[in-house]
């Protein structure tokens, strides 16, 4: 019986001493810009959160979704290193890329090496997936969003022999016989 | 049933093209000439903002700017036939204030009442069809404009660029002939 409580106390301590002092890294994937358009900036922004209790060493970064045929890179780096995480603190990166084409893209996760504990394996772990967005090509972008106020302005003009004139040409002629009639 | 008479008076031929909905022929190019630039007025906004190209829709283009010019010139026909009796109407004084400011007291008592009744009648027609056509135009392209504008660049701003054309113009031009058969204004 004794015996029995003795080793059921050393196997909790094993499995506590275990859990102890581990890091758990969580990434995220996140684009900064609302409208993304072909030839214009993209910001992406990578989050990591170290939620466990140990200190997260050797940590790598890197994004190998975002070919150079594709997008050319403007700001920042696509792999990068940390020496150290803290648990409970979280670090940002932030990457300017530029779109070369236009439509659907896919952007899947990126990757994250770290080293959990002390004299352990190193640990993978993958980011969040943004999915398919799609890429304005400039002149739908234009289309949707650029002000117009020339073009407005001009067509403003174009419709003056079609609204203007004709208002005036009967304003003219009302004002002229109703005076008339008021006279008399 | 008697086959209809084709062969009116001169009064009555007077009275039809007064009052009746045919037009001159002069009143029928005025119409045409302004229903073919108010339907070419958007080609420019859908160049430049819709970025559609002339030339490659060039056949589209033309089609639109033909169907829309002839329903709205249908509208403004329309439109002028209700407007031309109430401006008519209201113009009768001033018409008469006119001719007996022009006329002098001698001539004022050569010519009989009936004469005059026909001088008023016939000045009181002339102001009254160069109004309407005027309000006309004016109404007509106003509509269509408004219709326009806000079925290309709000209810289908999403669409692409040559399904917006199409409906938006087959839209506008449509109802604006549509709304111009009625009767009540």
């Amino acid at each position: 019986m004794k015996y029995c409580v003795l080793v059921l106390f050393l196997s909790c301590f094993c499995v506590v001493a275990s859990e102890e002092s581990s890091a758990k890294l969580i990434l995220t994937k996140n684009i900064l810009n609302s409208i993304i358009t072909q030839g214009n900036d993209l910001a992406i922004e990578y989050n990591m959160y170290n939620i466990g209790d140990g200190v997260a060493t050797d940590v790598e970064l890197a994004d190998s979704t975002l070919h150079d045929t594709d997008f050319e890179l403007i700001s920042g780096k696509m792999s990068v290193k940390w020496d150290r995480i803290q648990p409970g603190t979280n670090v940002t990166h932030v990457v300017v890329v530029r779109p070369l084409k236009s439509g659907a893209q896919n952007f899947t996760s990126a990757v994250v090496q770290y080293v959990a504990s002390e004299d352990s394996e190193p640990k993978f772990g993958f980011s969040s997936e943004i999915g398919e967005v799609e890429i304005l090509s400039l002149k739908e972008y234009n289309r949707l969003y650029a002000p117009h106020v020339v073009e407005w302005g001009m067509f403003g003009i174009w419709t003056i022999p079609s609204l203007l004139l004709p208002y005036m040409l009967y304003y003219n002629s009302k004002t002229k016989y109703t005076v008339k009639s008021k006279k008399n | 049933m008697a086959p209809k008479s084709s062969n009116f008076s001169k009064e009555e031929e007077l009275l039809l093209q007064d009052f009746g909905r045919d037009l001159s022929r002069k009143s029928s190019v005025i119409f045409y000439v302004h229903a073919l630039f108010v339907s070419a007025i958007p080609l420019w906004l859908f160049n430049r903002i819709h970025q559609m190209e002339m030339l490659d829709n060039a056949i589209l283009f033309v089609i639109g700017t033909i169907f829309s010019a002839y329903f709205v010139a249908l509208a403004y026909k329309n439109n002028k036939f209700e407007l031309k009796h109430k401006i008519a109407q209201k113009r009768s004084d001033g018409v008469a204030a006119e001719l007996n400011a022009k006329m002098s007291e001698s001539e004022s008592k050569k010519i009989s009442k009936k004469e005059k009744d026909e001088r008023i009648l016939w000045r009181k027609n002339e102001i009254a069809e160069a109004e309407s056509m005027q309000l006309a135009v004016f109404y007509t392209n106003s509509l269509f404009l408004i219709l326009l504008i806000l079925s290309s660049f709000f209810f289908f701003k999403s669409y692409s660029p040559m399904p917006n054309y199409i409906i938006s113009m087959v839209g506008a031009s449509s109802i604006t002939g549509l709304l111009s058969t009625s009767s009540q204004k």
